[in-house]
């Protein structure tokens, strides 16, 4: 399941900035070409691009994408939230929903200007490790690079919440079986 | 001679009657004048004292006099009823004028109340105004940010393109088919069958058109980007040449609004000037005009007439307002003061940006009046007239503010109406 793509969630009431995204997100591929004796591994055909990005122009659409993605065991890893979405809520506030709804999803908030100060945002979200803030106008390299390592970071949580499952489980089945073995001993014991 | 006996008898009985009555009359008459002369001094006399009391409270308006109490015990009651009215009256009075002051006390407040909240009103005004352009210009950034932000992507997307991947791949090929041809059939060769290399080549020029096809629509979305950011710029102008609010209202009012305003603003100015405003040409017309812009002239216009007169420093610092005569098109407003003059051969500079007098100044104040006369329809200009009775360095200036246009449309001639 957690392979690429990577599924990215955009919400920003700019049509031309959906399509920056797509843009951006879709020549980041790993892009390791196999080496061949031609010398002309170059020209391999394009990789596909390790992100899945859905975009919506206002936030309460984008928090019901989410809440069924979420329901179908979809879950997007990583969020680009603009902060003035007129004339639906704005950035900050699906933010905090967003974060109610899913609290595994990384949120970047996105802001050409100061609605709200950056410090306003931050101390909205006291707990914000799983907030960055991207200023605009920004580059096609600090989009790919935050959706990366935040994916990444997606990724090893829930990594490690399997893990720690798996080790429950683990250690219940063993629980189970030492208990049996227990009493197999005891009545063993009794009997003789 | 019984007769001759009767004459003596009826003599001495006449004469005695008549001493009778005589001593009867004599008598009445003293009881008179003394019942006179009692009552004179027990009702009269106070009566007459009374009423010369009554007319001295009149005449004099003071209520603290008091009769004087004697005579009969009725005038006695008089005298005192008298003062006991008088005494409350003189209370009456006292409360009155209690009453008086403070209620011009109250009236004054009043007044003073009034004036703070018509400054309230229009600093809401200018506050909700000062609202609305920030708010403007915060969609504005917005709308900036984007267009660049897609520009930027463009840009970055461009540079890779160009200069990483297509660049390379053109070169790659460039130098393969460079190789003299017995060297490329070797490497040719080396493949089973060639298919693998043509298949290379087919698919890396594939993606050489298709990062060149990148290349045309990153172009593309650059010029429409930068086409978006004109037109943002473009319709901002558009906006920025400023809705005026135009209303109809009396420039001597305009006038004291920027007094009041002007003075505010200076209120710590050691030098206080005295003002005179004067209307010239019979009753004003009213004005159709944008009047906060035109208050905002005649703050600027004042102000530099303050600041001339602090820095010469004048015995009797006075500036003068001459309000009219209006012609057909114009009403002048003429601020003159006695402070330091303008050199002839600065006249036409005053005006433009930049230019002061005031070692601090940034030469924005008259600039700034100017151009708002301008958008107005108006002008200012300058004149200088010679103090007869100053030396002839000390320059009287004069500045005469535009007012309003009077357009057909929005401004209508004043003598129409």
């Amino acid at each position: 399941m957690n392979k690429p793509p990577y599924r990215i969630l955009v919400a920003d009431d700019m049509l031309s900035i959906h399509e920056d995204y797509r843009k951006i997100l879709a020549m980041a591929c790993a892009e390791e070409p196999v080496a061949d004796d031609t010398g002309f591994s170059f020209l391999s055909a394009a990789q596909p691009s390790d992100f899945e990005v859905e975009s919506l122009i206002q936030g309460e659409d984008a928090l019901s994408l989410a809440a069924s993605a979420l329901a179908e065991g979809r879950p997007f890893y990583v969020a680009f939230i603009d902060v003035r979405m007129p004339p639906g809520i704005d950035g900050a506030e699906t933010a905090r929903r967003l974060r109610e709804l899913d609290s595994a999803v990384q949120i970047v908030i996105c802001t050409a200007h100061s609605d709200y100060s950056l410090a306003d945002i931050a101390r909205r979200f006291p707990e914000s490790d799983g907030l960055l803030i991207l200023k605009k106008p920004f580059g096609p390299v600090e989009v790919q690079q935050m959706a990366r390592s935040l994916s990444r970071k997606w990724m090893l949580a829930e990594e490690r919440r399997s893990l720690l499952h798996d080790l429950e489980r683990r250690v219940q089945a063993r629980t189970v079986e030492l208990s049996r073995a227990k009493v197999e001993l005891e009545t063993a014991l009794g009997a003789a | 001679m019984v007769v001759s006996d009767v004459w003596p008898v009826l003599r001495r009985t006449a004469v005695a009657w008549a001493l009778v009555f005589g001593g009867a009359l004599g008598l009445a008459a003293a009881l008179a004048f003394w019942l006179a002369r009692r009552f004179q001094r027990v009702v009269a006399a106070p009566l007459v004292a009374l009423s010369q009391t009554a007319e001295d409270v009149t005449r004099r308006g003071d209520y603290a006099l008091r009769a004087e109490i004697s005579g009969s015990p009725e005038v006695m009651a008089l005298a005192r009823s008298f003062n006991a009215m008088l005494a409350e009256l003189g209370h009456r009075g006292d409360v009155l004028d209690k009453q008086v002051v403070s209620l011009n006390a109250e009236i004054r407040q009043r007044l003073k109340a009034e004036e703070g909240l018509r400054q309230s009103t229009r600093e809401m005004l200018r506050i909700s105004h000062r609202a609305g352009v920030a708010e403007v210009a915060t969609g504005l950034l917005h709308n900036i940010g984007n267009a660049l932000n897609s520009i930027n992507v463009s840009a970055e997307l461009l540079d890779d393109a160009l200069r990483g991947r297509a660049k390379e791949s053109v070169a790659k090929l460039h130098e393969f088919f460079l190789r003299p041809p017995e060297k490329a059939v070797a490497v040719y060769a080396a493949h089973a069958d060639g298919e693998t290399l043509r298949a290379a080549l087919v698919a890396g020029s594939a993606r050489t058109l298709g990062d060149l096809d990148t290349v045309v629509g990153e172009f593309e979305s650059l010029r429409v980007g930068v086409a978006h950011l004109k037109d943002i710029v473009a319709r901002q102008q558009s906006l920025a040449r400023a809705e005026r609010n135009v209303t109809r209202f009396d420039l001597a009012t305009a006038v004291e609004q920027a007094l009041v305003l002007e003075q505010a603003a200076g209120r710590n100015a050691s030098h206080r000037p005295q003002i005179q405003v004067n209307v010239c040409g019979g009753p004003l017309p009213p004005v159709c005009s944008d009047q906060s812009a035109i208050e905002q002239i005649l703050i600027n216009l004042l102000a530099n007439a303050r600041e001339a007169i602090a820095k010469a420093a004048p015995a009797e610092p006075k500036i003068w307002i001459d309000i009219g005569p209006a012609s057909a098109t114009h009403l002048p407003v003429t601020i003159r003061d006695n402070g330091t003059g303008i050199p002839a051969n600065r006249l036409v500079s005053i005006f433009t940006y930049g230019f002061t007098t005031k070692s601090g100044g940034h030469g924005f104040g008259l600039h700034n009046a100017a151009n708002l006369a301008r958008l107005l329809g108006g002008y200012c200009a300058c004149k200088v007239v010679a103090l007869v009775a100053a030396p002839p360095s000390r320059l009287r200036s004069c500045f005469t503010p535009p007012p309003p246009r009077h357009e057909q449309t929005a401004l209508p001639n004043p003598r129409r109406r």
